[in-house]
Order: structure tokens, then C-alpha cells, then sequence
């Protein structure tokens, strides 16, 4: 009998979407395993809340504080994210043996946790960080005007320098497309034919598919090496862009 | 707990290191486990944007112990690099494995959580750092 009370048997217990399983700051020294479902690791302050780990099944949770000997309180909160049970294990049979083992491996798990403890607590500062700044991006320049949509593709076309004395048209692929403009890639010796600086001035010929035919101006407006090797990718920005071709390349957009 | 005596009678050898020489390289296969003995070493990790420190750690730190603790023949999640003249010893292997072996399968899955954990949020810190 005094055998059984030493060592609880394992409870189970279910979670419904959005409970909160173990809460920050709490004293607890249960451990958790996941039989089913999702949970989520976070920290929270008043305003913000970073996730720090998605958790699924077969996968442990709470242990952090078994390995601080049950002296420090949760260091972050966990919630479900869908259907959860758990199988809880009351840690004092493990607590023995954790006590019992060579003090080079509890050194060794102690400082683990220590810079877990402290990865976690960077990952938090970090991510408050990344907020502020997109936050503060975000006032300076409103979202509509600096991050439009393009489409990813790969349209060929053929392009002619606006101040070249050349009359052959050079040749490059369009990378990506919007009614603003194109990523166009080009074989970088295509400089030895003209200009391919910022201000560079452009016509472009290209076809939308199935067969709609777009001559359009445009202005350099970017210049970066390509993902390709010795290609440029420019980013070229459309200058009067008709009526016509603002429709069409709205249409392919969508598909 | 005092360093000295918690590895006393693991250190199989001393090595020294030259400042900014790597002394465990992120990728590559291995599983020496070392412990800082004089000098500091940084812990780096390779991001899009090149290599961020993530931490720097003093005398008393085991590093390179993830891949015993995790119980597999896995790569380097880390460099480990030398700030400065560094000397380090290198813990016998043999013993720790045999010792970590007879631990339960409950425990040694406690430990190997903690690292697998702490492998994630590392990963998830060089990421966010590199931004």
C-alpha cells in the first residue's frame, strides 16, 4: 500500500481547443505527454504573445521544471490547439533517479535547460523586436504601397534599350509581374549592348498566355545579381501603362 | 556544483586553441563532448544572412554534449568557435555513454526532449537574429 501512494498512477486527462493547459508563473510539477492532438508552448506579456514551439503527438511537455527540481515556476504557458489528451506523470519516482545519477550528466541536463531557459527568453525578445520594427515600417509607409502582390512567373520577352543605337532587341525573362511592374532577369552581358543602370528607360514586348501581345515602357528601377548566375534581375517599374495592359496583366494576376 | 569535481576522471585529453579557430563545426559528423577549461567560446549558428553568435560561454561549459544526449549518430547543430586562446578538455566518451545508457527510458527521454527542444529554439532564434 505505502508502495502505491509513493508512486501516483498515470491520470489522463482531454483538452478542448483554446484551454489552457499549464499557465506562466504557476507552480506545478506535473509532465505531460501528448496521446492525441496539438498544443502550443507561448509566453505572454500584456500586449504581445510569442509562440515558442508547436508540440504533437508523442511529444513531451513540462519538464523544464522537473529539471529545476520543482524550485521555479512554469516558464511558459501551453495551450491546445484542437483535441488534446494527455497522459500526466507525477515526476517522483523519476525525481529519485534524476537525484541518484552521475553528477556529470545532471550537470550536464541542468546547463541544457539553462540555455533553453535562455534561447527561449531571445526568441521572446527577438520576436518583440521583429514586431516593433515592422510596426514601425508600417507607419512610415503604409502596406498597400510597399508590399503590392506579384505574380511569380516566367514569360519570355524581348526588350530594347531606350537610348541604344542598337535596333536588335535583347532578350530576358519576366519573373515576376504586376500592374507596377516586372522582375525581369537578363544575361548580365547584356550591359556590353547599353545601359542597365537605375533610370535606364526600356520598352518591353512580351506575351500573357494564351496569346495577349504587351509592348509597354518602363524605368529601371533596381538593380541585384540574379539567383541565376551571371544574370541581373532588374526592377523595372511601368511608365504610362494603358488601359488595356493594366486590365490584361490584372487578368493573368488572377489566374 | 564545482566543475572540477563533476568532471573529474572524464577528461581524456587537452587541447588548446588559437583565437577564432573552430573547435566544433555546425554540419559535420561528430561526437567528441568538450568542456571549457580557460578561455570563452562562442556559439555560432549559419543563417541566410551569414553566421550569428548566439551565445558565448565561459569556463565550466560542457559544449558538443547534444549528440551523446540525444542518443544518435547525428550532425553538429552548432559552431563552437575559440574568443580568444582557448583550452578545453575532451571528456571521455566511452563512460558518459555508458553511464547516460543506464539511465531509464523515462529519464533519458526527459533529457533528449530538453535537447531536441533546445535544438528547435536555437534554430528559431539564428532565424529571427538573421532578420
Amino acid at each position: 500500500m505505502a508502495k502505491k501512494r509513493k508512486t501516483p498512477p498515470v491520470v489522463h486527462l482531454s483538452f478542448s481547443k483554446g484551454d489552457l493547459i499549464i499557465k506562466e508563473g504557476d507552480y506545478g510539477i506535473s509532465i505531460y505527454k501528448i496521446l492525441k492532438g496539438h498544443v502550443l508552448i507561448f509566453k505572454k506579456t500584456a500586449d504581445t504573445k510569442t509562440s515558442l514551439a508547436e508540440l504533437g503527438r508523442g511529444e513531451v511537455f513540462g519538464e523544464m521544471t522537473f529539471f529545476n527540481f520543482l524550485y521555479e515556476p512554469r516558464s511558459a504557458s501551453v495551450e491546445a490547439l484542437d483535441e488534446v489528451e494527455l497522459e500526466v506523470w507525477h515526476p517522483a519516482r523519476l525525481t529519485e533517479e534524476y537525484r541518484a545519477m552521475p553528477p556529470i550528466l545532471k550537470y550536464m541536463s541542468n546547463q541544457v535547460l539553462n540555455r533553453l531557459l535562455k534561447m527561449n527568453r531571445v526568441v521572446d525578445e527577438l520576436t518583440k523586436r521583429q514586431r516593433q520594427r515592422r510596426a514601425e515600417a508600417e507607419k512610415a509607409e503604409p502596406l498597400g504601397k510597399r508590399r503590392y502582390f506579384r505574380k511569380k512567373c516566367t514569360l519570355k520577352c524581348r526588350y530594347h534599350l531606350a537610348g541604344s543605337e542598337s535596333r536588335d532587341y535583347l532578350l530576358g525573362v519576366i519573373a515576376d509581374i504586376s500592374p507596377l511592374g516586372v522582375g525581369l532577369e537578363v544575361a548580365a552581358s547584356n550591359r556590353r549592348i547599353g545601359n542597365h543602370n537605375p533610370g535606364s528607360e526600356l520598352e518591353l514586348t512580351f506575351q500573357l498566355p494564351p496569346d495577349t501581345k504587351i509592348t509597354e515602357r518602363g524605368k529601371v528601377q533596381l538593380v541585384t545579381a540574379s539567383k541565376t548566375p551571371n544574370h541581373l534581375l532588374l526592377g523595372v517599374e511601368f511608365e504610362n501603362l494603358s488601359h488595356y495592359s493594366k486590365r490584361m496583366i490584372g487578368f493573368f494576376m488572377m489566374k | 556544483m564545482p566543475i572540477d569535481s563533476v568532471i573529474y576522471g572524464y577528461i581524456a585529453n587537452e587541447e588548446l586553441y588559437q583565437p577564432n579557430t573552430t573547435i566544433i563545426e555546425e554540419g559535420k559528423r561528430g561526437d567528441w563532448v568538450y568542456v571549457v577549461l580557460e578561455g570563452r567560446v562562442k556559439i555560432k549558428k549559419a543563417t541566410s544572412k551569414g553566421p550569428v553568435t548566439l551565445d558565448i560561454l565561459g569556463e565550466g561549459a560542457i559544449v558538443g554534449e547534444m549528440v551523446l544526449l540525444k542518443d544518435t549518430k547525428g550532425q553538429r547543430t552548432a559552431s563552437v568557435v575559440a574568443d580568444g586562446v582557448v583550452k578545453v578538455g575532451i571528456l571521455d566518451r566511452d563512460r558518459l555513454e555508458r553511464e547516460y545508457e543506464s539511465l531509464s527510458p523515462q529519464l533519458k527521454g526527459l533529457i533528449k526532449t530538453l535537447v531536441f527542444r533546445l535544438e528547435e529554439t536555437t534554430k528559431r532564434a539564428s532565424v529571427l537574429a538573421a532578420e
